[in-house]
């Protein structure tokens, strides 16, 4: 619903080639990969990256399938992270070749249930995704008993009160989300049921920007700011 | 004009205005009833599509709200409940999750509203579990203005609806009805006089023989038969009112309110209110009456008679008052007006002048309350049913005290039974009326007997088996006591007429006898011897004198000399001696008054009198006693005068008491007779005639009260005199030096001596003496005779002095006139005055008191008035 609001920023904002400010988006994501404050996980090492090479990143909020239609169209500069193979359908996208992180999809739980079967686990459990998550949508079995909500909080709020024996999110926003509702007795359950690396992608417009970024992206992980960032903020998140 | 005529028939005829008036009332209330139905109904409707939607929203996002509950997905819920508010009339919706609230949308105005909660179900895992709950409120708004819209609506339909309905059934009417019941209605306004000739007929186009056809033969038939009936109706009525107006009584007719419908004549005439006037009025307005003993007005008999359907009839003593003031005294009776089913409808007065008859019995009432003798209503068993006044008064009694007794508790000696047996053996006829008085002894209610007179008659009308009696009693108390005083007072005249007579000639012998014997005193001067024998002579006269003045005090024939006087200072002069002739075992006690009121007597007579009481209480106290005089002033009325012979009048009464043996019935009756003793031989007999006789000529009266053993009083009535003039004194004597004289006097007498006698004193004396031995004689002699002076006696044949001494004056007025006697029976006393009276020379006489007489008559100025 920032459309408008986006559509403002884009009509005072200067032009792209200018490149002093990149305006990324990410979509549903909670924290403690994103904040408002930008001081998410995700926030910190974008940001991080960006100012290695010089430019300012503001990050916005740009919900589902929207936020990659603005990207691909170039009303944003690009996406915070998302998974590999996005330019197939969305051509105007490169991807930035570092990975930002591996984002892993497990499911949470009340009860203790083995993962490491992978997604045919889920069928004698009722399972609650957040629709339009591609990757819980075409993995779990058709006689999965699947729930769809909107949002992160309907998810928890439902294996909360026990209407639903799964749920299956992102790990780390899962475990932020717990800790900020405190929630108690929903447990992460290991192995994850899928690895996803994340990628960030930037506008064909700023492809020039995309190798050094990359490059950036690793020189701060190889300086353990990357590890830093990971201790700080998604590591107290397990204990 | 039909347009007109329809206006005016909805405006003012009776019949259409009531219609039409009905009909829109009837049409309005059905139109009210079936709107109010119709909007029950839109109502009903609204709010049965209130629920559909309820329906049709549980039908529709039931699920998704329950889905999104479970989800959890405000937002998505929000929007789903923002949606369901745009369906018409929902204004709220909530959803709770559990008891909690979770969402609501829209604005709850808990007024005017429907609502529905539908309970949120969830199935998972096989089991259904109720999650929470979701509930609609609707508000009524709508519906209700739905209501308003279509009231006004269908009311405005309606009304136009009922209007033309009405006016239509109007026109309708009009046409059919009601044009022709206005004709038919102003027929009758027009011609209600049943003498009129027109007959109703309706312009109708063609004959239809309906009702109206009929309702209008109807009336022409009916008037006709109206008229007839109505020409009997006056006819009878006509001779009803000649019928009122012949009788002699008032009449008065009256409908069952009591207005008056009718009054004759004679009604008229003792109301003073004219049948017009009075017709419609209230009839106690008109017949105004008020009761005649108290004037305080009576009950109209209108109300008992219509109250109660009986005949009611006013008392004896009722008054009419009339229009112009005029009472009437009426006899009346109301009764009830009835029709053959008894039922009230009136009340006719029949009333009559009965005021003579009132005023006569009333007279005679009075006649019978203020008669002084008794009158008693008895039965033949002599019980007491009714009384005057006078018979109570009579007898003592109260006036209840007598009712219900019998009257021979009131007379012992009459049984009405017994003496009506008597009367009717003695009778031809079944009843009686004795005119035969009895005289009995009856007793009064303090026990006193008294003598009484009765007369007994029968009353008629009462039958041979209840017989009513009039007793009629007279008190023979005070006739009997004044018989007694009548006897006693005849006995004492004849007794005085007697002894009068007899000491007037006895006076005529002392007369001659004592004269000569002074002629020989003075001639026998120088003869001691033979003048002792005629002075002895003349001391015998002297007591025979005395005697015979004592006769004459009784018969009151003797002439006195009168003063006024006060009783008292008598009394007083008098104690002394009284007290020594008493003696000291009589003990005299004075209690007077010391306002005693003048009297006029003769003071040597009153003391003569005290003496003569005095001696004989002396005589009834054998032992020692109290002689007691008491004086008072008394004022005597006409009920005291009964047993004294006195005028009511004020007196001075003196009462000598004594207490000594008292007297007797038979003494006392006989006390005052002259030569009456109860001394034997020592008494004269004359005292107490004295005293009687002293009283009769004072005018006053006596009355002796005595008990034997205990005494006697003796109470004397001096009338007050009320001028303290005395009366005309003697002239006074001259000397004796100048008793002679040459006048020429004239001596008149019957009794030759007594003539000589006179004749020799007044010779020797020097007078010119002639002398008559009769008054025709003395009155020849005067004709040629000069006479300077008449002495003349009183009692002769033929003329008495007195009326000679009247024609002496007559005819000759310059003659002196001395009368003298020792009788006069009073005969042509009041030919001549008082004065020639109070000169007077008793017989007998002394020459010095002739000479004395004489002379000072002929040098003083007395002249015969």
């Amino acid at each position: 619903m920032k459309f408008p609001y986006i559509l403002l920023i884009m009509l005072f904002s200067s032009p792209v080639f200018a490149e002093n400010k990149i305006f990324l988006s990410h979509g549903a994501t909670q924290p403690p990969m994103h904040t408002e404050q930008l001081t998410g996980f995700i926030d910190l090492v974008l940001t991080k990256a960006y100012e290695r090479i010089g430019i300012e990143l503001d990050i916005t909020k740009i919900e589902n399938e929207n936020a990659l239609i603005s990207a691909n169209k170039g009303v944003v500069d690009g996406l915070t992270q998302r998974i590999e193979g996005l330019t197939k359908h969305y051509p105007n996208l490169i991807r930035v070749p570092e990975k930002i992180i591996d984002w892993q999809f497990v499911a949470f739980s009340k009860q203790d249930i083995n993962t490491s079967e992978g997604w045919n686990v889920l069928i004698p459990y009722t399972t609650a995704i957040i629709t339009g998550w591609k990757i819980f949508e075409f993995n779990i079995p058709e006689k999965t008993n699947v729930t769809h909500v909107k949002t992160a909080e309907q998810l928890f709020n439902l294996l909360d009160k026990n209407r639903s024996d799964i749920i299956l999110y992102e790990r780390w926003q899962g475990l932020g989300l717990i800790k900020k509702h405190g929630y108690i007795n929903i447990k992460v359950m290991n192995p994850p049921i899928a690895k996803r690396e994340m990628f960030t992608y930037l506008h064909k417009k700023h492809a020039s920007l995309v190798p050094k970024l990359s490059k950036a992206l690793k020189e701060i992980k190889n300086d353990g700011t990357y590890q830093a960032l990971y201790n700080r903020i998604l590591a107290p998140l397990e204990k | 004009m039909l347009s007109r005529n329809i206006i005016n028939h909805l405006l003012y005829k009776g019949i259409a205005r009531k219609l039409i008036i009905s009909t829109i009332l009837f049409s309005s209330f059905i139109t009210l009833i079936i709107t109010t139905t119709q909007l029950y109904q839109s109502y009903k409707y609204d709010l049965e599509i209130i629920d559909s939607r309820f329906q049709q929203i549980k039908d529709v996002h039931l699920t998704s709200v329950t889905n999104n509950l479970w989800l959890a997905d405000k937002k998505e819920t929000l929007i789903q409940l923002n949606g369901i508010l745009k369906t018409p009339d929902i204004q709220y919706l909530e959803i709770k999750e559990g008891d909690k609230l979770w969402v609501t949308a829209g604005t709850n105005k808990e007024q005017k509203t429907k609502s529905k909660t539908y309970p949120l179900t969830y199935t998972y895992k096989g089991s259904t579990l109720a999650i929470g709950s979701l509930s609609v409120i609707a508000s009524l708004d709508n519906a209700y203005q739905h209501i308003y819209d279509n009231a006004l609506m269908v009311l405005i339909t309606n009304g136009i609806k009922t209007s033309l309905v009405a006016f239509f059934i109007f026109i309708l009417f009009y046409n059919i009805i009601s044009r022709h019941l206005t004709k038919i209605s102003d027929f009758a306004l027009k011609n209600n006089s049943l003498t009129s000739n027109k007959t109703l007929s309706l312009n109708r186009k063609s004959s239809h023989e309906d009702e109206l056809d009929i309702v209008v033969a109807a009336i022409n038939n009916m008037r006709l038969r109206l008229s007839e009936q109505l020409d009997e109706l006056n006819q009878q009525k006509q001779y009803l009112s000649l019928t009122l107006n012949s009788i002699g009584d008032a009449v008065i007719t009256t409908d069952n309110v009591g207005n008056i419908t009718s009054m004759n004549l004679v009604a008229e005439n003792l109301t003073g209110w004219k049948t017009d006037e009075a017709l419609g009025s209230p009839v106690k307005k008109v017949f105004s009456i008020i009761d005649a003993s108290t004037r305080k007005p009576i009950e109209n008999p209108i109300d008992k008679v219509i109250s109660t359907g009986k005949t009611v009839y006013l008392s004896n003593h009722t008054t009419l008052i009339s229009t112009d003031g005029t009472e009437y005294q009426i006899t009346d009776s109301a009764a009830p007006i009835r029709d053959s089913d008894m039922i009230v409808h009136g009340m006719v007065l029949v009333f009559n002048d009965v005021t003579e008859a009132y005023a006569l019995r009333q007279e005679k009432q009075y006649i019978l309350e203020n008669m002084v003798d008794g009158i008693f209503t008895v039965d033949e068993k002599g019980l007491i049913l009714n009384n005057n006044q006078s018979a109570n008064i009579l007898f003592g009694y109260k006036p209840e005290d007598t009712l219900g007794h019998y009257l021979n508790s009131l007379i012992p000696e009459f049984n009405i039974q017994e003496y009506n047996k008597s009367q009717l053996s003695n009778s031809t006829s079944s009843n009686f009326n004795s005119r035969k008085a009895i005289i009995l002894k009856a007793v009064r209610n303090d026990g006193e007997p008294f003598p009484i007179q009765i007369l007994v008659r029968e009353l008629p009308g009462h039958g041979t088996q209840h017989k009513r009696f009039i007793v009629t009693c007279h008190d023979l108390t005070i006739q009997t006591q004044q018989e007694e005083q009548l006897r006693r007072s005849q006995k004492m005249d004849a007794l005085g007429k007697l002894t009068g007579g007899v000491a007037h000639d006895y006076n005529n012998m002392l007369g001659v006898i004592m004269g000569y014997a002074e002629i020989l005193q003075e001639k026998l001067e120088d003869k001691p011897d033979l003048l002792a024998h005629a002075e002895k002579i003349y001391l015998a006269g002297q007591r025979g004198a005395q005697l015979t003045k004592k006769l004459l005090s009784f018969s009151s024939q003797r002439q006195f000399e009168t003063h006024t006087i006060n009783i008292n200072a008598e009394l007083k002069k008098q104690k002394d001696m009284l007290t020594k002739t008493l003696t000291v075992r009589i003990q005299v006690v004075m209690d007077l008054d010391e306002d005693l009121w003048p009297v006029e007597l003769e003071s040597g007579e009153l003391v003569d009198v005290i003496l003569n009481l005095s001696i004989n209480a002396m005589h009834a106290m054998n032992d020692r006693g109290t002689l007691t005089f008491k004086s008072r002033n008394e004022k005597i009325d006409e009920a005291d005068i009964n047993y004294m012979e006195l005028h009511p009048g004020e007196y001075v009464v003196l009462s000598v008491s004594d207490t000594g043996t008292g007297m007797d019935k038979i003494t006392q009756n006989r006390m005052f007779d002259p030569f009456f003793s109860t001394k034997g031989e020592k008494g004269t007999g004359l005292g107490l005639s004295q005293v009687y006789g002293f009283m009769q000529r004072s005018h006053g009266g006596i009355k002796v009260y005595s008990e034997q053993g205990h005494g006697t009083r003796i109470v004397l009535y001096f009338p007050r005199v009320t001028t303290t003039e005395s009366l005309p004194t003697t002239p006074k004597l001259k000397e004796e030096k100048h008793n002679k004289g040459h006048e020429s006097i004239l001596v008149v007498d019957d009794e030759p001596a007594l003539v000589n006698l006179a004749y020799d004193i007044l010779k020797s004396n020097g007078y010119h003496v002639l002398t008559a031995n009769n008054a025709e004689e003395a009155l020849i002699m005067l004709t040629t005779e000069t006479v300077d002076l008449l002495v003349s006696d009183i009692i002769m044949p033929g003329m008495d002095g007195y009326q000679l001494a009247s024609q002496v004056k007559q005819n000759y007025p310059q003659i002196k006139i001395i009368l003298c006697s020792g009788f006069d029976d009073g005969r042509h006393a009041d030919m001549v005055d008082d004065t020639l009276k109070t000169q007077m020379i008793l017989k007998p006489y002394s020459s010095k008191s002739l000479l004395k007489q004489v002379r000072a008559l002929l040098d003083s100025n007395a002249w015969i008035q």
